[in-house]
């Protein structure tokens, strides 16, 4: 009975494992950071909202001023918002997409270029940001878990 | 015992007369309406004029009738008040200091550091322990009404830090004798101007920081002064309050309390289209890594200079300080004696 219990338990884990395994993978981490920038484009606030997790670590270094800002989720998605209002032809470009995993199937960090372009408040801009993604398998589903970015901004 | 009669019915008539009498006043106040002097900039559009219309629908089921009077200069509402034209008036707090330095002082710098504070202490205040505190002179606060933080708008976040802003040119109110004190104590260079001017300061580039509600971002442009280099310092330094004040023998005894209670109840609608203003601020970040504890210092030696000037409440800050320590209690203050 005892052994059975321990079979079951194992074979559950293993389950999880391989399920988790088959949904974050550099495959899966690179289509997520697809939809991210695609879900700012299209201003879906909602698909955002559950792709960062709720105790996301957000750092933003800006590298003239040289000063680090450190944002929760409700400031980090309050700023994508209010861009939204001002902003008009946002476009990014994606580079150099590195994938590392961190822990099997679990967590993974992505490495990556974004070229960030657009009009705002009557000014074209332009925004090189060097990022580093953390992402975590949370609810069945892929979440920004971390996000350290260093811009040009 | 004709004369004890005789003593007993006098009793009773001047039982009866003052009852009388008491009701024909009570009717007379309740049949006569009470001119209430509303300042919002926006006038009868505005949302403060809003708020006090829906009071005084409320205020009619207590038995008293007001006539609302809109005013879009704030100084000219305090002068009715003051020559008796107004009885009741809602005005910000800078303004009330004048009619209570307990409740004004509410908006003390650095007092607030967020909203569940700012509820902490208007219910703190609203409480009927607390009416005594309330009254003064004649007047009573009838409520304290959250307008929201005040933040720094930068033109250049190249200077968002202690350091660097010690110097610099802030647009202030001419009006306010604390945002002078304040723009002194704080380093600042300061730039009077009235209320129209002073916005313009900012935003065409002649002083380099505005101190500002959320509320006023997008119907005073204030993205126009900060631009794609500067940035909104998500810290209040203050925060601001709407004030309804009323002579207190024109209102029955317990107006007071019960309309300080109806404001506190109305806390979070009225605080929504600050939240929203919110929303909508671009370049909105919080201090960067570092300088909380720095701007959290300077703003706090400030306020403890200017409450021994007499320029703030000490109760008040004394309830300040309880209710930011019972909300962060890892803050550096909590441990000392200050305030």
């Amino acid at each position: 009975m005892k052994k059975s219990f321990i079979v079951l338990g194992l074979s559950l884990l293993l389950s999880n494992i391989s399920y988790a395994d088959s949904i974050l993978n550099k495959s899966s981490a690179n289509k997520f950071i697809q939809d991210f920038y695609s879900a700012i484009k299209k201003h879906d606030y909602k698909k955002l909202d559950l792709m960062v997790a709720d105790n996301a670590k957000i750092k933003l270094h800006l590298l003239k001023m040289e000063q680090t800002f450190t944002l929760s989720k409700a400031d980090y998605l309050q700023q994508i918002k209010a861009n939204w209002h001002f902003a008009t032809q946002e476009n990014f470009e994606l580079k150099d997409i590195n994938y590392t995993t961190t822990q099997e199937g679990l967590s993974g960090t992505l490495s990556l270029k974004m070229i960030e372009s657009k009009e705002i408040l009557g000014e074209k801009s332009s925004q090189e940001h060097t990022m580093e993604v953390g992402l975590v398998v949370a609810d069945d589903a892929i979440k920004l878990s971390e996000l350290n970015t260093k811009t040009t901004f | 015992m004709n004369s004890l009669f005789n003593t007993v019915l006098g009793h009773a008539k001047r039982r009866y007369l003052a009852i009388m009498a008491y009701t024909f006043m009570l009717l007379a106040n309740t049949a006569q309406a009470q001119t209430f002097c509303v300042f919002d900039v926006l006038g009868v559009q505005g949302p403060f004029y809003g708020t006090m219309l829906e009071y005084s629908t409320i205020a009619r089921k207590w038995g008293v009738k007001l006539e609302l009077k809109p005013y879009t200069n704030e100084e000219k509402a305090v002068e009715d008040f003051n020559s008796g034209v107004c009885d009741l008036i809602s005005i910000t707090g800078i303004r009330a200091r004048d009619f209570n330095l307990f409740s004004s002082s509410i908006e003390a710098i650095g007092g607030i550091n967020n909203d569940a504070q700012m509820k902490s202490v208007i219910e703190t205040i609203s409480r009927p322990e607390a009416a005594k505190l309330m009254a003064q002179d004649g007047y009573e606060v009838a409520g304290v009404l959250p307008i929201g933080g005040v933040y720094l708008f930068f033109n250049d976040r190249a200077i968002n830090s202690v350091e660097k802003i010690k110097g610099k040119k802030i647009a202030i109110l001419a009006h306010d004798l604390v945002q002078l004190r304040l723009a002194e104590r704080l380093g600042f260079q300061a730039l009077a101007a009235d209320i129209d001017d002073f916005v313009l300061k900012f935003n065409q580039g002649n002083a380099d920081i505005l101190p500002a509600p959320a509320i006023a971002y997008m119907p005073l442009e204030l993205f126009k002064g900060v631009g794609n280099k500067g940035l909104v310092l998500k810290m209040p330094i203050s925060y601001l309050s709407l004030q309804v004040l009323l002579r207190s023998d024109k209102f029955p005894a317990n107006y007071g309390q019960k309309s300080r209670t109806y404001f506190t109840s109305m806390f979070d609608s009225l605080l929504k289209p600050t939240r929203q203003a919110e929303q909508e601020i671009l370049y909105f970040f919080p201090a960067p890594d570092g300088e909380y504890d720095n701007y959290q210092a300077l703003l706090r030696d400030a306020r403890i200079s200017m409450t021994k000037e007499g320029i703030y409440d000490a109760k008040m800050m004394s309830l300040l300080k309880k209710v930011r320590c019972k909300n962060q209690s890892n803050r550096a203050e909590c441990t000392d004696g200050k305030e």
